[in-house]
């Protein structure tokens, strides 16, 4: 029998496993792993054919590698700009929005301030929020702030959604005895919370910026109402803005495609493990 | 008055205050004013003046009339929750027990299943709305096969369902590893010693696996239904607004709110339909969280 | 899975410490690029000009808008083109955020840019909201602009609400004819049809050639309409006759589902059994796309597509007949349409001088004739030769032509599924409705619904 070193304990497919059911198991992986990344690769293959080719041969591979479509398209619009404001507006919304968050959620997990339930109620509360796009759309317009990245900008950046209620619970399981310590000690209430508490409770903040970033990411219909020039918009919309308008064209349509997603794909192959790590801590809040 | 065990008096509060007030204004105070919008007639029109119409909103809503959307949309918007949910758990589960290994290729294959929901849902729009091209896509040759063909996204009758398939593809991943996540905190020596036993896998599933991840099924299922409650930018990208087979009421309320091929802007009555969605999504929701909860006390 | 640890905090935290703030550098500099401008220096005033048009239109405007910036620095034009579907949203959402500079004017449907007939008004329909947004003065009377002179007087007459002109018409189309591969026909043996039993012949032949009859953008919903304008234009062949029908259904008089509008619908009928099965899944260009590559021997567009068409393949064979709705090869011979394109100012537009600027040197007989020959489209100006473009459509053009269906008859407000009073979303395969009776009955329970609420 294996001694197990590793830290944690994962359930072990006993030593007998049939042979039968490992190659289930490894068809069953592939089978997964094929419906997931098929239709990526199919659009990867559509944006190397020329227009004839598709027209031809529209689910065959490809038999040429019409490289041009990126460079049109490209050429037509300008992706770098679209991939560079949604950078820009979910990196800032998501790393401000966390950290307000934890500004929001620690008072009230340490009922440092009065009336801490009912603030604990309104963080739930927070969760379905009803649609306010019609109302977003006017209060940015009365603050002057439409067509404005700067207004989009604070409206993601509000939009925290789960994030104090999953600091909130994740904050439990810092014990109250470190508080004590770190008051002890002199150290500044700022200070505590931004050093140590940020390490401690690093796996929550990890989620919650995870989260707002990806629902940032994803955010298409507000963008569409609040920004009426093309210059301030997300990579999603302009992609859509650029499949209306060129959608006789499939191949260059999926080389635009590839280019808005590829970014992601690389970030992600990247930072992964932080994605996954991040996602599974979220699984239990208090 | 609570303690305040850190000994300071003004500083949380310093933190909390701007960071809530931030919050609030944003986030909060639309709400607060959607809640006033949903009793008024505004168009959102400049110039056509602004009344107070009490709940005529309401009433519209509850309305049935045969150009009424309003109630097919909340129907579909139900049954697209509903079937969400259970379909990306039900899936989610199976995925996770099947990759629960830790050989390269499930790990391989992990990350790709999760790569849908960070790819977005332009890219993930624009990838299916490809697929199923009706002029000879994957999808079409596929059935070609069989000797039928469709119109998909066009259909009326399946345009839902695939729009639910394209749902689920894109963020089963994110459920998938929560409950990869719950798989892995099970001791293995619950497993061995039902072994020994002469448990079989199917009865180890259900006594231990199951029990020991209820919290994550709990999790999952909650953000499930509220997500798929309110879930509506994938649906945008794939059949627009305009379509009544895929239309869900958040998708009705853009379309009523800004006007859509003649009708006048109603954002009064829009703003109607974001509240009662809101009662509807909390009314499920706390129901839920109730039931679930007692569910995992007994397990 | 093993986590290395050091000093009691795991060490991948500590890097993505010092990544995290990476990050919040790298973003706070992302979103200052994004707020600012790449374009112009400050004090540069931009005109905004959203646009729902033709992809000939959109070449045109394009250019000109980059020639008017040389000719006047400090001015950028931008001009922006949205789909037919869902732009008049985000259009009207601009519009009252004062985001907007010129854009069309009329963002609705049917007869928008002239006041509600009286029958309308008793039975419960509004003005449209063009027409409210023009009396709430909304939008800028231009009748005192030096440029209206150059357009045709007649168009500008015919588009004045209460006597002021708040609308320039820059083009016209025709929607009631039928686009045809005049190369397959040839090659089908098959003729122009004159009369409703010679078209569904030559759809019969086609389709025993193995020749797709017609090319349809079901998915975008609003170019299966086009196929009630041919019928009706044929069908009621002046304007009387279909403001007659109007006032009648209106009125309560005839029924959507009577026989009369059942024979329109059975003639959408047969369009739709003849294209593509799953053309309801078939994007507007896709199906653009389609025709001029020759997969399908006719399109029922409107003449804005003449320039897709041509450009798409340039070897395209382009003719254009009028639809033969009826058995009379006279009552078909002519033609409905309406305005194309317009430009209208808001009274709320950040730059009214620039924009009206930007309208004076497009109504100049050079810019204004490079439009036309671009885009493709009818002017609307005098003595403005058509282009090469519409060759196929010059004929046509011969005589003038009556206001097209969907233009004529009013939509109700509360109305969604019928604005042209047919049920051309519902009918199979657009939607679940088999036959032009149900699709029909449909439509009348709908709108005696609607006309009885008020």
């Amino acid at each position: 029998m294996t001694v197990t070193t590793k830290k944690e304990a994962k359930p072990r497919r006993t030593e007998r496993t049939p042979r039968a059911v490992k190659v289930g198991l490894a068809a069953g992986t592939f089978f997964v792993l094929f419906a997931f990344a098929f239709p990526v690769a199919y659009v990867l293959n559509t944006a190397l054919k020329s227009q004839q080719d598709y027209f031809s041969n529209i689910s065959g591979l490809t038999t040429t590698f019409a490289f041009s479509n990126f460079l049109d398209a490209f050429a037509q619009v300008d992706f770098g700009r679209y991939l560079l404001n949604s950078a820009g507006y979910t990196l800032t919304a998501a790393t401000i929005g966390t950290a307000l968050s934890l500004l929001v959620a620690f008072p009230i997990s340490r009922r440092l301030m009065r009336g801490s339930a009912v603030w604990n109620g309104v963080f739930v509360l927070m969760l379905f929020l009803p649609i306010t796009l019609v109302a977003q759309y006017q209060m940015l317009i009365q603050l002057g702030l439409y067509n404005s990245p700067i207004g989009y900008g604070l409206l993601l950046t509000a939009s925290v959604g789960i994030s104090p209620l999953l600091i909130t619970g994740y904050l439990r399981s810092i014990p109250l005895e470190m508080d004590e310590s770190a008051a002890l000690d002199g150290v500044g209430y700022f200070r505590y919370l931004f050093t140590f508490i940020v390490r401690l409770a690093m796996p929550a903040l990890v989620t919650a910026f995870i989260l707002q970033a990806l629902a940032s990411w994803n955010e298409v219909i507000l963008a569409t109402v609040i920004l009426a020039e093309r210059q301030y918009y997300p990579a999603a919309v302009g992609l859509l803005a650029f499949s209306t308008q060129y959608a006789v064209n499939w191949p260059l349509l999926s080389a635009a495609t590839i280019i808005v997603a590829l970014p992601i794909i690389v970030l992600y192959a990247s930072l992964q493990r932080y994605f996954i790590g991040g996602a599974l801590n979220g699984a239990f809040k208090g | 008055m609570a303690k305040n065990i850190l000994g300071y008096r003004a500083s949380p509060s310093l933190g909390f205050v701007p960071a809530f007030a931030f919050i609030g204004f944003f986030a909060l105070l639309p709400a607060v004013a959607t809640f006033v919008l949903s009793f008024t007639d505004s168009t959102g029109s400049r110039g056509i003046p602004v009344n107070f119409i009490g709940i005529d909103n309401y009433l519209r809503f509850f309305e049935s009339t045969g150009s009424n959307r309003i109630s097919n949309a909340l129907g579909n918007t139900l049954v697209f929750a509903i079937l969400t949910t259970i379909l990306i758990n039900v899936f989610a589960f199976l995925i996770a027990v099947l990759l629960n290994r830790q050989n390269k290729f499930a790990v391989l294959t992990r990350s790709v299943v999760f790569l849908p929901t960070v790819l977005g849902v332009a890219v993930v729009g624009m990838i299916w709305t490809l697929f199923f091209n009706p002029l000879g896509g994957p999808a079409q040759s596929f059935l070609g096969i069989f000797g039928t063909q469709s119109a998909f996204l066009g259909d009326q009758s399946i345009a839902f369902g695939l729009v639910i398939f394209v749902n689920l593809w894109m963020y089963v991943g994110y459920s998938v590893i929560i409950y990869t996540a719950g798989l892995q905190a099970v001791p293995a020596d619950l497993y061995e010693a039902a072994e020994i036993d002469g448990a079989n896998w199917a009865q180890r599933t259900r006594l231990i696996t199951l029990p020991m991840i209820a919290p994550a099924v709990t999790t999952n299922v909650l953000i499930s239904i509220i997500g798929s409650l309110q879930s509506y930018q994938l649906i945008f990208v794939l059949t627009g607004a305009a379509n009544p087979a895929t239309s869900v009421l958040a998708l009705e309320l853009y379309r009523i709110a800004f006007g859509s091929g003649g009708t006048i802007p109603q954002q009064g009555l829009a703003s109607a339909i974001s509240m009662v969605q809101f009662v509807m999504i909390g009314v499920i929701a706390i129901t839920l969280f109730i039931i679930l909860r007692r569910r995992e006390e007994q397990l | 899975m093993t986590i290395k640890v050091k000093n009691g905090v795991p060490v991948w935290v500590r890097r993505r410490w010092a990544r995290a703030a990476a990050l919040g550098t790298a973003s706070a500099l992302a979103l200052s690029l994004a707020a600012c401008s790449t374009e112009g220096n400050p004090g540069d005033v931009t005109i905004n000009i959203p646009l729902v048009t033709g992809s000939g239109a959109q070449t045109a405007l394009t250019q000109i808008a980059r020639d008017f910036e040389e000719e006047n620095p400090g001015i950028k034009v931008n001009v922006e083109f949205l789909n037919n579907n869902g732009g008049s949203d985000i259009v009207a959402a601009r519009l009252a955020a004062g985001a907007v500079d010129i854009t069309q004017g009329s963002t609705g449907y049917a007869n928008s840019v002239v006041p509600a007939e009286q029958w309308v008004l008793d039975g419960g329909g509004t003005d449209s909201q063009w027409i409210q947004e023009v009396r709430a003065g909304q939008w800028l009377d231009l009748s005192d602009e030096p440029f209206i002179d150059r357009y045709d007087q007649g168009a500008i007459d015919a588009l004045r609400v209460d006597g002021g002109v708040y609308v320039v018409p820059i083009s016209q189309q025709l929607s009631s004819g039928v686009f045809y591969n005049v190369d397959l026909f040839e090659q089908a043996g098959v003729e122009v049809p004159t009369t409703y039993s010679e078209f569904v012949d030559v759809v019969d032949t086609l389709q025993a050639a193995g020749v797709l009859p017609f090319a349809i953008g079901g998915k975008d919903v609003w170019p299966a309409s086009i196929a009630v304008l041919g019928p009706m234009n044929a069908l009621y062949p002046t304007r009387e006759a279909q403001l007659d029908l109007s006032e009648r259904l209106w009125t309560g008089e005839t029924d959507f589902d009577s026989p009369e509008m059942v024979a329109v619908m059975e003639q959408v009928k047969m369009i739709y059994d003849n294209a593509d099965p799953n053309f309801a899944g078939i994007e507007y260009t896709t199906a653009q796309g389609q025709f001029a590559n020759g997969q399908a021997a006719m399109t029922l567009d409107g003449t804005w597509g003449a320039e897709t068409y041509l450009t798409a393949n340039p070897d395209l064979n382009l003719g254009y007949f009028a639809y033969p709705g009826s058995e009379n090869a006279e009552q078909n011979a002519h033609f409905g349409g309406r305005l194309d394109t317009a430009f209208a100012i808001p009274v709320n537009a950040p730059h009214p001088n620039e924009a009206k600027k930007f309208i004076e040197y497009f109504s100049t007989p050079d810019v204004y004739e490079y439009f036309i020959q671009v885009s493709g489209t009818i002017p609307t100006q005098p003595n403005v030769q058509a282009s090469e473009i519409l060759a196929a459509v010059q004929p046509a053009l011969a005589n003038p032509f009556i206001t097209a269906w969907d233009w004529t008859f009013n939509q109700h407000a509360e109305g969604t599924i019928s604005e042209t009073g047919f049920n051309y979303k519902n009918l199979a395969p657009m939607g679940s409705l088999q036959t032009p009776e149900e699709a029909q009955q449909a439509t009348q329970e709908e709108w005696a619904a609607a006309l009885r609420l008020n």
